[in-house]
């Protein structure tokens, strides 16, 4: 039961930071705008993009789920920090879209890291 | 290790200021000169929660709230350790005095998680180590006989004392141990229903607080009972027996860590409490002396041992380390002559913890355990008063093969008291001198005591116990004993080999047609 849940946010969490990542990939102009914006562009889209992509598999892989789950909230952090400081909440005119999906994939990582916390690497043995 | 553990004390206390810093450093870095900051103000963000759960969150692991992150490495290292250590460091049966793999038993029975272990033993079957001999015909579970000891029962003391479990923790003053390790052990006593040593830090005041049975030590310097001149005060010995949980007195004669020299407790550790508790001034090392003032010889010490039990109304019994056989004999032939026993006399080897001792006593001075045990346990039924008291032994006796090879030999019952350290979470790093336990259970430093949950810790104590008693079950089972009283040097393989002849004098050796007919043709050297 509980494990349902937590592979359904895991699969919810995969399919956006992977989505983003793709997108970003692929050179989005709207991504391409907003790393332009930050001063990352192109070389600091390929990397967060990377990152993503590397956490959607995480997350998909289910046994490295706990890593996944916590290299999308780091992502998230930085890409908070980004419409905090920087962008704004509203980007392209979206109605705040963007936002409202990285929090969305705040609210699905969060319990998977926090479900699965003991299979972290390293720190793991101690939560 | 203790260069490093105190290191680990300073560079702990930068890390943790630096870690919130850097967060707003990299932030600014990240606002003003480049994005690229950011990774650097996220790693360090998701760190500092971290090291705050830590330090401020979790209560299991003492050394990360006292350290925080930074101790997490002593983490790390263990959890990659065997594959490291193979290569690199020490191996898992090299640390002194408890490797690697012995100590892993104790935390993983504390912690709850005892498992069993794989592919083979670790230890060194070459040396002459301990080995139980399992029975032909071992015993299903239903058939074993719960245990049972009373103390005072020989003299028909009216205050006797009954234990259900074999084991009890060993004299650990306040003083050596923190207040809230004092405690921990003292709340995991009550919790696991077995009794607990004051140690000879005066008066018991945390031990008290948690209920537990209490055996109340009387050192050399007879801190808590004691007049101005070092004599015992009768009256302050009568009001303390009066405490509903005081359940014996155990007075000290000498400990395997430091025989012939009394207690001492380093000037770091002692407090404006310690201080007013044992009546002794701040700022010089307390050094006990090494005798009862008033036992010089074996007719006083006899008479000294009743009066504390008329004094007292309890069973009292004598804590030694043993040094020359001829004068334990002699001391029993007087107590023959008076005909006057103690309740108990616990053994205590050798190999001995302490919390302060100069390193030739630790290491050069009195009887290992094994031996000193059976010399005592032989000296006993030589002179036939073996029923007249009941005998205990300590010395490293942490894990239950230990602890039943010790009852085959005599013993009725054991302590320990490094075992239910390791129980607290010691990591050995060898520091109960010097104030720095990083991880608060032998300092007085509240930078340091703070990490220890008195609640998490005695449960601790309770699982470790259980979990001993467990294994003491199955292991009776599997040498055919109903209970610890059939118990047998002959289950020990090697045992009575230990007293050598040329130690005892010559009425205490061990005659021959004593050793068991098994053990004998097992080619055990007598
Ligand atoms: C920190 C510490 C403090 C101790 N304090 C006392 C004490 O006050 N009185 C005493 O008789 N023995 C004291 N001991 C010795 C123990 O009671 C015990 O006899 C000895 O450590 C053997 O048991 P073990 O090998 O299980 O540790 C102390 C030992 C340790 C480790």
């Amino acid at each position: 039961m509980n494990s349902k849940i937590i592979w359904t946010c895991q699969a919810i969490a995969a399919c956006i930071i992977g989505g983003a990542g793709l997108l970003k990939f692929m050179g989005n102009p709207t991504d391409q705008l907003l790393f332009a914006e930050l001063g990352m562009e192109p070389f600091g889209r390929y990397l967060i993009a990377s990152l993503e992509v590397i956490a959607a598999a995480l997350l998909a892989s289910g046994i490295f789920a706990a890593p996944g789950a916590l290299l999308a909230i780091g992502t998230m952090l930085g890409a908070i920090i980004a419409h905090a400081t920087v962008l704004g909440a509203e980007v392209q005119g979206d109605g705040g879209l963007h936002l409202v999906l990285l929090v969305t994939l705040l609210l699905v990582s969060g319990p998977v890291l926090f479900v699965r916390r003991r299979e972290l690497p390293l720190v793991g043995s101690t939560l | 290790m203790a260069a490093m553990s105190i290191q680990l004390d300073r560079v702990s206390r930068i890390v943790n200021t630096a870690l919130p810093s850097s967060v707003l450093v990299f932030g600014a870095l990240g606002s003003n000169v480049s994005f690229y900051f950011h990774f650097g103000t996220v790693t360090t963000l998701l760190l500092s929660l971290l090291n705050l759960y830590y330090r401020h969150g979790q209560r299991d692991h003492a050394l990360l709230r006292n350290f925080g992150l930074l101790a997490q490495a002593r983490y790390i290292v263990e959890s990659v350790g065997p594959e490291l250590r193979q290569y690199l460091f020490a191996s898992d049966l090299s640390e002194k005095p408890f490797n690697r793999a012995e100590r892993a038993e104790v935390y993983r029975k504390a912690k709850g998680t005892d498992s069993t272990a794989a592919f083979g033993s670790q230890k060194d079957f070459d040396d002459s180590s301990v080995r139980l001999l399992h029975s032909a015909y071992p015993l299903d579970h239903e058939e074993l006989e719960p245990y049972e000891l009373r103390f005072g029962e020989e003299r028909g003391c009216a205050s006797s004392y009954t234990i259900d479990k074999p084991i009890a923790i060993s004299a650990m003053s306040y003083g050596a141990l923190s207040a809230p390790a004092v405690r921990s052990l003292a709340r995991g006593a009550k919790r696991a229903g077995i009794p607990m040593n004051t140690g000879e830090g005066g008066y018991p005041k945390y031990h008290l607080m948690e209920g537990c049975d209490l055996i109340f030590q009387m050192g050399t310097a007879k801190f808590g009972v004691r007049n101005d001149d070092g004599s015992l005060d009768d009256s302050k010995l009568a009001e303390l027996a009066q405490k509903p949980e005081v359940k014996m007195i155990e007075i000290k004669f000498s400990q395997g860590a430091k025989p012939g020299k009394g207690g001492l407790l380093p000037k770091e550790k002692i407090t404006d409490e310690i201080a007013e508790l044992r009546n002794v001034r701040k700022g010089h090392d307390v050094i006990s002396p090494a005798h009862h003032k008033e036992c010089r010889d074996a007719s006083s010490t006899v008479s000294f041992i009743r009066r504390v039990q008329e004094v007292s109304g309890l069973p009292v019994g004598m804590k030694l380390c043993l040094g020359r056989p001829g004068e334990f004999t002699e001391l029993v032939r007087e107590m023959k002559r008076q005909d006057s026993f103690p309740d108990y006399v616990s053994v205590d080897g050798a190999e001995g913890g302490t919390g302060a001792a100069p390193r030739s006593f630790m290491d050069d001075v009195g009887m290992p355990l094994e031996r000193g045990l059976a010399t005592v346990q032989s000296i006993l039924q030589d002179e036939k008063v073996r029923a007249r008291l009941k005998l205990l032994a300590a010395g490293k006796l942490i894990n239950p093969a230990r602890q039943i090879a010790a009852m085959a030999q005599g013993a009725q019952a054991v302590y320990s008291a490094r075992g239910f350290l390791l129980a607290l979470g010691c990591i050995q790093a060898l520091q109960c001198n010097a104030n720095t336990c990083p991880v608060g259970l032998t300092t007085h430093d509240p930078e340091l005591t703070r990490g220890v949950d008195i609640d998490q810790k005695s449960q601790r104590v309770e699982r470790y116990v259980a979990a001993l008693m467990k294994e003491h079950e199955e292991l009776l089972a599997s040498l055919g004993c109903r209970n610890h009283a059939e118990l047998r040097p002959e289950h020990v393989w090697g045992a009575l080999s230990l007293v050598a002849p040329e130690v005892a004098s010559p009425a205490q050796i061990v005659p021959l047609n004593r050793i068991s007919q098994p053990a004998r043709e097992m080619g055990v050297r007598a």
